[in-house]
């Protein structure tokens, strides 16, 4: 078994029964795309919803809207039926609730909003989400039983979906 | 499109200077309440990319104390101050004893602890302000500080959401506070909001 470790704005694609890991979300989601039969998943983490008219798309995987659209392919490139197709996801905290003269506190609502919405275009069912609250989150997804494990540390817990 | 990683070398000389006399202040205030000297020694100013950040705070899961000021008037954004877990709970043991108060030594803060680590903090970044304010002339208002206790990765995430969409870089301040040859570091994210940065350079001729 091999545990991959994602870092932000970047995806991996792998299968049971390898995990895939990701560190330290806040408003950054990761999230998986998996086929529970042919055990095959793919996590992103994505940092913000979309891109605005003023920035340049260099990485499609920071973005939930174009992540998601290229997990899809990239998972059913990699042998995973496209009809099976489900989705988990966490993150979208909200840290900071200080607000000053820049709104750019919303970022992780924003960011599930977008998540549920590219999902629903897709028709992908999500089967587990853990989002929002004021928690950083570390997520581990296990291939072979399809079970996203969630870690916080303040509270320290752990939460199963 | 804005471009932080574009930055040149004439800004980040002023920043360091920024760096510098924010620092030299918050020393000497640190120094008043701890009840002896504090060094600081040079401290650096750097465009890092996000994920770098994380590793210099030791990864993404490393528990730190984050403490977000709203600023705005002149110059707008955020300026958030990131310390070690154990950094911050060591400084505030040594303020408290200071004081002649009460030491919570399970590691975890207590009250005293807490609200020390927010005074500490408002003195840090309110150093930071007025070196900037004076430097510039800007005026600057800031909010009260706000403390969260999470992972580096989540506390980060801050930088993320203000600056995301333009750059995979980050303006990434380090200062080495050393109180009784223990040092403790102190890193400064500088998060104006975009127009107030060209403002800031403007100011200093450097736009």
């Amino acid at each position: 078994m091999r545990i991959y470790t994602i870092g932000v704005a970047e995806q991996k694609v792998a299968q049971s029964p390898d995990k895939l890991v990701t560190l330290g979300l806040g408003s950054c989601i990761g999230l998986v795309l998996y086929d529970p039969v042919a055990k095959i998943g793919g996590m992103v983490h994505i940092m913000l919803p979309t891109a605005s008219i003023r920035s340049e798309v260099t990485n499609r995987f920071k973005f939930a809207d174009t992540a998601i659209t290229d997990m899809i392919e990239l998972v059913t490139k990699a042998g995973a039926s496209r009809q099976r197709l489900r989705a988990k996801f966490a993150g979208g905290a909200h840290m900071f609730h200080t607000t000053g003269a820049v709104d750019i506190m919303n970022v992780g609502q924003r960011n599930i909003a977008m998540c549920h919405k590219i999902l629903g275009e897709n028709r992908i069912v999500i089967d587990g989400e853990d989002t929002g609250g004021s928690s950083g989150r570390s997520i581990e997804f296990c291939c072979e039983s399809c079970t996203l494990s969630i870690r916080t540390v303040s509270p320290r817990a752990v939460k199963v979906i | 499109m804005f471009d932080l990683g574009g930055v040149s070398s004439d800004h980040l000389d002023f920043l360091k200077e920024l760096e510098n006399i924010g620092a030299g202040h918050a020393a000497t205030a640190l120094a008043s309440m701890l009840g002896h000297e504090v060094n600081i020694q040079v401290p650096h100013a750097q465009f890092c990319e996000y994920e770098k950040i994380c590793d210099i705070l030791d990864g993404p899961e490393t528990v730190v104390a984050g403490l977000l000021v709203g600023i705005s008037d002149d110059l707008d954004g955020y300026i958030l101050l990131v310390l070690n877990h154990d950094d911050a709970y060591s400084l505030t043991k040594a303020i408290i004893s200071q004081m002649g108060g009460e030491v919570d030594e399970s590691g975890e803060f207590n009250e005293m602890q807490l609200s020390a680590l927010k005074e500490l903090s408002n003195i840090l970044i309110g150093s930071y302000i007025s070196a900037i304010s004076s430097l510039t002339g800007l005026r600057i208002d800031a909010s009260v500080p706000e403390l969260v206790m999470d992972m580096a990765g989540a506390v980060l995430n801050l930088l993320v959401s203000a600056y995301g969409e333009y750059s995979d870089k980050v303006l990434f301040m380090e200062t080495e506070f050393v109180e009784n040859e223990h040092s403790i570091y102190g890193h400064f994210f500088l998060i104006p909001e975009v127009e107030s940065y060209k403002r800031l350079m403007a100011q200093m001729g450097l736009a």
